[in-house]
């Protein structure tokens, strides 16, 4: 594991947020094959922002649009983590979706932090009334940052990408529900025939209504037929694309230094407008330490610190600083199928939430600059639900529920309950170990043993984090990469969670029913109100004890004019905006 | 001498061999699933997972993942599970870097621990002696991450003299040494005073029993200079430990050091090689071993081709 900041910056948290929200998507999309696939569904209009295209499609397209460049030109230098690789397709690393939003385009995009789906590449998008047709008016002036023409035909490209026969990797459940994809991937078919283009529009036909085709489709970067037309799909990640990629975005990709830097020019005949900027040098640090240096001495013009690196920028009149909404969520998981220990009972994890003090921790480990926690959603995701069940600092509640559930304090301090202690082992990484232990002293003071701590490197954690593997550890979960539908489902879904690998062993068949019917929602009331319940019932289980949300820091010189943000993906997404000067 | 080369590169085939297939057991043999920590976070399904497995070549037997990998090692087309980029082009990528640094901080800790070794054996525990071992043995203790950090502090931050990251200027390319002389400056000074000391110690030594020999007096009473008498009699005759301490510096070279390259941000190899752990990407760890192996062994037959070099009475049969 590469070391891990305390604050929700760009690189130290990429590989915590892969493993949170490994699946997520997937769950979602997962879920929605689970909904009959019959001929009711006609009725069932997709998602609200799809049901609503006059809405979206008038929704400001991009931030360049919507803010003209006062002063343009100048060079904005900073520090980002370095993605895998550059080509959409293969990429998975959370870096890449912050770079992608800035280099490249879809037909459609999600709005943070909302994650609503608004137009990108094409102007207005619309569904049919039974959700199973969508039909996407493209741009007229979209250009190749080669200079090459854009047409629909990249759209249908990119799209037959997924279902192509040579790519190795399984449709996703959204793509796969595509008419005449299957016949495609089984080579029973030269194309997919529910991709139809005539002239800038391009007509996708689905088997089934789906809430979440319009979110994968805004999560799929248009690729240029012109260059990748005779690689075979399973080579693209291997070829020279994947390192210097053409795309539609406003900036384009000129040099990769490996480790080093990477430098991206504004391109000046981007469909919505030249970027502010002339150029932007992605630094690439491997340490904490070093941006910080590089901050002070102004080689970097903008950055994310950490909590304890925060109070110096936001005291100097050099720099602007912004507090950005914690998009990672840590809490406490524990193996529910465990038969020695307690972990299965609602009331003991009730007891393990109550005994924690958030404010201290947020105080102690970031100087106030977290959140506490109640839930896995973003409280500014449109699914939250801010009245879900709380179990808040109560330590004498704790005490109470676990002398209720027959665990008595024994001589030492540590409860014990027919010669079983309650002192099990928390699996923790080099960076939950430093908070894990201003955690130890809350459990302990309501009898729980936290002595035995084993501490792994990120990737044995990641293979422990299975039923069965594990008794107790820290975890977390990131918000804005994908649906937030997908947040709750990865984790309260069971068929989801068996899917991709279930750490918790939580199971509650209510919650699966509400799934389904959210799925099949007519109306985002609809969707919402069956997202509530379903926080009501897995919120008030307390599959997770959560914890805090630590706070996304950013400092910038202040030359460096940047949009106001509420989460760390619209600072990259509002790129085109940037000012420097 | 030819011969002697040729016999100990034949003997290292077998060696890289074994090497090898320790490395690869020891890494596939290692906690952790590559699949697990390189699925696409977005689409990852049980379905996704096993294609994937299937297309790393996870679920072939050790023996058969071995062969296929040194084969496509051997041809060059071993690619990275994560970036998917020849990991001979990775490397390619990085080794200049390590290289540069390297042979920067041999060349300074060379230079100067001879130096301070020399002065020290010529005043024997006299005050300027006294502070040489200080000096070595500041070397030796201080850690690097340490050092590294109170110099860019110094120097970059308050100073504003060097800066305190990278390898080049921001949006320089190609490697013109004047661009890049200001970058190497803090990282070879903190991966060359360990070094240093090393050296200032052995030099010492070797050059006190050197100057305290027959030949040495012999020289002196010849009516050499002193000069002369220390370069050519006695230092020559106590560089064969320094010889030894070179051998074995070599891998230093191509391994990297992952310190100095994570404090400093610079692109070498060692940073490549930690983050390819970190991501189980068998492919290009085990091609770090194998060339450090291959390091090592060169830095070994090196020294001893060095030794008969040094010293005329040392023969190679």
């Amino acid at each position: 594991m590469r070391s891990m900041k305390l604050a929700g910056g760009s690189d130290g948290l990429t590989r915590r947020q892969l493993l949170a929200l490994a699946g997520g998507a997937a769950a979602l999309s997962a879920l929605a094959a689970c909904t009959p696939s019959t001929p009711t569904t006609a009725t069932a209009a997709p998602s609200a922002a799809a049901a609503s295209p006059a809405t979206t499609a008038t929704a400001a397209p991009s931030a360049a649009a919507a803010s003209p460049a006062k002063k343009p030109g100048g060079q904005a230098v900073i520090s980002l983590g370095e993605p895998d690789t550059l080509l959409s397709t293969a990429s998975r690393a959370l870096v890449f979706s912050y770079i992608r939003s800035f280099i490249s385009n879809g037909m459609v995009r999600l709005k943070y932090p909302d994650m609503i789906v608004v137009p990108d590449l094409a102007d207005t998008f619309t569904a049919s009334p039974d959700g199973k047709t969508y039909t996407f008016n493209l741009h007229p002036k979209v250009k190749w940052q080669d200079g090459g023409a854009f047409s629909s035909e990249d759209a249908k490209f990119t799209l037959e990408f997924f279902c192509h026969p040579q790519n190795p990797a399984p449709m996703t459940t959204d793509f796969a529900n595509i008419v005449g994809a299957k016949e495609f991937k089984d080579k029973l078919a030269g194309d997919v025939t529910g991709i139809k283009i005539s002239g800038d529009k391009v007509e996708i036909s689905l088997l089934a209504a789906s809430p979440t085709f319009l979110t994968s489709v805004a999560v799929t970067t248009l690729l240029p037929k012109h260059i990748l037309k005779d690689v075979a799909p399973a080579d693209f990640a291997k070829h020279a694309f994947a390192r210097k990629p053409v795309y539609t975005g406003p900036f384009k990709v000129d040099e990769w230094k490996a480790g080093e830097s990477i430098t991206y020019s504004a391109f000046a005949d981007h469909f919505r407008g030249r970027p502010n900027l002339d150029k932007i040098v992605q630094r690439i640090y491997p340490d904490p330490s070093a941006p910080l240096a590089d901050l002070r001495t102004g080689v970097l013009q903008q950055g994310f610190v950490t909590a304890d690196q925060y109070a110096e920028f936001k005291s100097n009149a050099n720099f602007a600083t912004q507090e950005l909404a914690g998009t990672l969520g840590w809490f406490l998981s524990w193996d529910m199928t465990n038969k020695t220990f307690p972990f299965g009972e609602k009331d003991f994890r009730i007891a393990m939430s109550h005994a924690v003090d958030r404010a201290t921790l947020a105080s102690a480990l970031f100087k106030g600059l977290a959140e506490p926690s109640y839930s896995l959603a973003s409280p500014l995701s449109w699914v939250a639900n801010a009245n879900a069940p709380k179990y808040a600092y109560d330590p004498a509640r704790s005490r109470q529920l676990l002398d209720g559930l027959g665990w008595k304090v024994g001589p030492d301090g540590i409860r014990v309950k027919n010669g079983q202690r309650l002192e099990f082992a928390t699996v923790l990484t080099t960076t939950t170990r430093d908070w894990f232990l201003a955690i130890q002293p809350m459990l302990q003071a309501i009898g729980v043993g936290t002595s035995k701590v084993d501490v792994v490197d990120f990737g044995t954690w990641v293979s422990r984090l299975a039923v069965g593997k594990y008794e107790q550890t820290m975890n977390g979960w990131g918000n804005f990469a994908i649906d937030p539908r997908a947040d709750l489902a990865s984790h309260f879904h069971s068929p989801t969670k068996a899917a991709r690998g279930d750490a918790t062993g939580y199971k509650n068949e209510q919650v699966d029913q509400l799934f389904l019917q959210a799925a099949k929602a007519a109306t985002r009331d609809e969707e919402k109100r069956l997202y509530d319940q379903i926080q009501n019932i897995a919120d008030g289980d307390c599959v997770y004890g959560y914890l805090f949300r630590p706070k996304v820091l950013n400092v910038n010189a202040k030359n460096v004019r940047l949009p106001q943000a509420k989460i760390q993906a619209e600072v990259y997404d509002g790129m085109p905006t940037w000012e420097v000067g | 001498m030819g011969r002697y080369i040729v016999r100990r590169l034949l003997q290292m085939i077998p060696l890289l061999i074994g090497v090898s297939v320790l490395s690869y057991a020891i890494i596939i043999l290692a906690p952790g699933d590559p699949a697990k920590l390189l699925a696409d976070p977005e689409k990852m399904t049980a379905e996704s997972y096993v294609a994937m497995r299937a297309e790393l070549g996870l679920d072939d037997p050790g023996p058969v993942r071995y062969a296929k990998t040194m084969s496509s090692l051997i041809t060059g087309e071993l690619r990275s599970f994560r970036t998917q980029q020849r990991v001979v082009d990775a490397i390619g990528e990085r080794l200049p870097t390590s290289l540069a640094l390297g042979a920067l901080a041999i060349l300074f800790g060379l230079t100067l621990g001879m130096l301070i070794g020399i002065v020290q054996a010529l005043r024997p525990y006299s005050r300027v002696d006294d502070v040489g071992t200080m000096l070595s043995l500041t070397g030796f203790s201080i850690p690097h991450f340490w050092f590294a950090l109170m110099l860019v502090m110094l120097f970059s931050v308050r100073l504003r003299w060097l800066p305190s990251s990278g390898i080049r200027p921001i949006g320089a390319s190609g490697w013109n040494p004047l661009e890049m002389a200001p970058y190497v400056v803090l990282p070879t000074i903190v991966l060359g005073t360990g070094l240093l000391a090393y050296v200032a110690r052995f030099v010492r030594s070797s050059m006190l029993e050197a100057l305290e020999q027959d030949y040495t007096r012999t020289a002196r009473s010849k009516g050499l200079r002193e000069r002369v008498v220390v370069v050519r009699h006695a230092l020559r005759n106590s560089l064969l430990p320094v010889i030894t301490i070179v051998g074995f510096l070599l891998p230093l070279l191509i391994g990297g050091a992952v310190v100095v390259e994570y404090v400093f941000a610079l692109p070498g190899m060692g940073r490549l090689a930690v983050d390819a752990v970190f991501a189980r990407d068998y492919p290009v760890i085990l091609t770090i071993t194998i060339f450090s192996a291959i390091a090592v062994m060169i830095g070994n037959l090196a020294a001893d081709v060095l030794y008969g070099v040094a010293d005329p009475r040392i023969r190679y049969g």
